[in-house]
């Protein structure tokens, strides 16, 4: 059957991405920013590391976020990388310390880190001005990214919950932090 | 004799040739370069192995606890360089840092968590605003700060093996060693900072 209906290989074909491509490309895109990045690594560590329960919380709040900064976009478009790597500095700091913070502070981090990430992939953009297959892959590219990052994360600790592995997620969400701080450092010294 | 005089000048001329570097425009102040300034820095591979072995010398919490610290007091020291921040005598405390932390782990000395914190954080912004005050003159800044932090990272971590020799036996005296050399490399820098 792969061999008798192979799609086309549309190479080049910008022009012509529709529907399912072009959501494709958004999904792409929408994570591809070094800022996203940090940020939903961050905030995968701070979920992964939360357990089970409070993990699926997170993302779902995290999807509500990023539904939410949808319409604020047009307004808060300039503000989007930097409000990404504020945020991601809270959730590495967040997951780097260790604490446990109150489960509202924990879903309002989530719920802003998905606001975030919305609001800078979106760039300006207003709700109707872009096609709804994009919208789809603005909101499904990190949704998923973040989905499968923190639940690799937990898949690990579950399997590996010697202490040793909390820890070294720890160090790297130490790192995560580090990096959006000189990030967010470079940025208000660029006047961005 | 004269062929073998020119075979030999050759094979000295290709030996001790060096790299055309053309074309590096991509690595010259990137990944590469910000994972190589702490690593190619005496000073800052002294300090950062310092800090693992002093940890891993305090056992837990402060084995772990140092490494998570100091990349985050180390970005605000980066911060600091970055706003180009004037804090004078930088290099001074970078070999201090060397000093200090190398005596530390050669005399055994242990101290409560919050001294610990506060003498690694405090060297922490001095190695952070070095590195801070070269990024922004380097290609790719947002690369050249995840080099250096992940080489602060491994560096680390190469300092917690080396404690870990304290388990074994002799290893005592061999981490000890290592501190002293440590600290003779810092009073080494800060001879040379002066």
């Amino acid at each position: 059957m792969a061999i008798l209906w192979p799609g086309a290989l549309y190479a080049h074909g910008f022009g012509s991405a529709e529907g399912y491509a072009q959501t494709l490309e958004s999904m792409l895109e929408s994570v591809y920013a070094p800022v996203i990045l940090l940020l939903l690594s961050a905030f995968a560590v701070m979920a992964g590391t939360s357990g089970n329960q409070r993990s699926k919380h997170l993302l779902i709040a995290f999807a509500v976020g990023s539904l939410a900064g949808f319409p604020a976009a047009s307004t808060l478009g300039p503000l989007g990388a930097t409000a990404c790597l504020i945020v991601g500095m809270l959730c590495a700091l967040y997951a780097a310390a260790g604490l446990d913070l109150p489960r509202v502070m924990h879903l309002t981090l989530g719920f802003v880190a998905g606001a975030a990430v919305s609001i800078h992939n979106l760039d300006g953009h207003p709700l109707a001005s872009l096609s709804f297959a994009t919208h789809l892959g603005v909101f499904l590219g990190p949704m998923l990214a973040a989905a499968a990052l923190t639940g690799w994360i937990g898949m690990i600790l579950q399997a590996a919950p010697q202490p040793l592995v909390r820890i070294i997620f720890r160090i790297f969400a130490s790192w995560s932090f580090a990096a959006n701080a000189i990030f967010t450092a470079v940025q208000f010294k660029s006047g961005l | 004799m004269k062929r073998n005089t020119t075979a030999l000048a050759l094979v000295t001329m290709l030996a001790t040739a060096t790299a055309a570097a053309a074309h590096t425009g991509g690595i010259q102040g990137g990944f590469a370069s910000g994972f190589f300034h702490p690593v190619l820095g005496w000073d800052h591979v002294a300090a950062m192995v310092a800090v693992g072995i002093w940890g891993a010398f305090l056992g837990r919490p402060a084995i772990f606890l140092l490494p998570i610290l100091f990349p985050i007091v180390m970005a605000f020291g980066a911060a600091l360089g970055i706003a180009g921040v004037p804090i004078s005598n930088i290099e001074t405390g970078i070999a201090l840092s060397s000093i200090v932390l190398g005596l530390l782990v050669l005399f055994g000395i242990r101290t409560p968590l919050w001294v610990a914190a506060l003498v690694v954080g405090i060297f922490a912004i001095c190695h952070g605003y070095a590195h801070g005050v070269e990024l922004p003159e380097s290609l790719n800044p947002f690369a050249y700060a995840i080099g250096f932090i992940v080489s602060t990272g491994l560096l680390h971590l190469c300092g917690i093996g080396i404690g870990f020799l304290l388990g074994v036996k002799g290893g005592n005296y061999i981490v000890r060693g290592v501190g002293a050399l440590i600290a003779s490399v810092g009073a080494a820098f800060l001879v040379g900072a002066m």
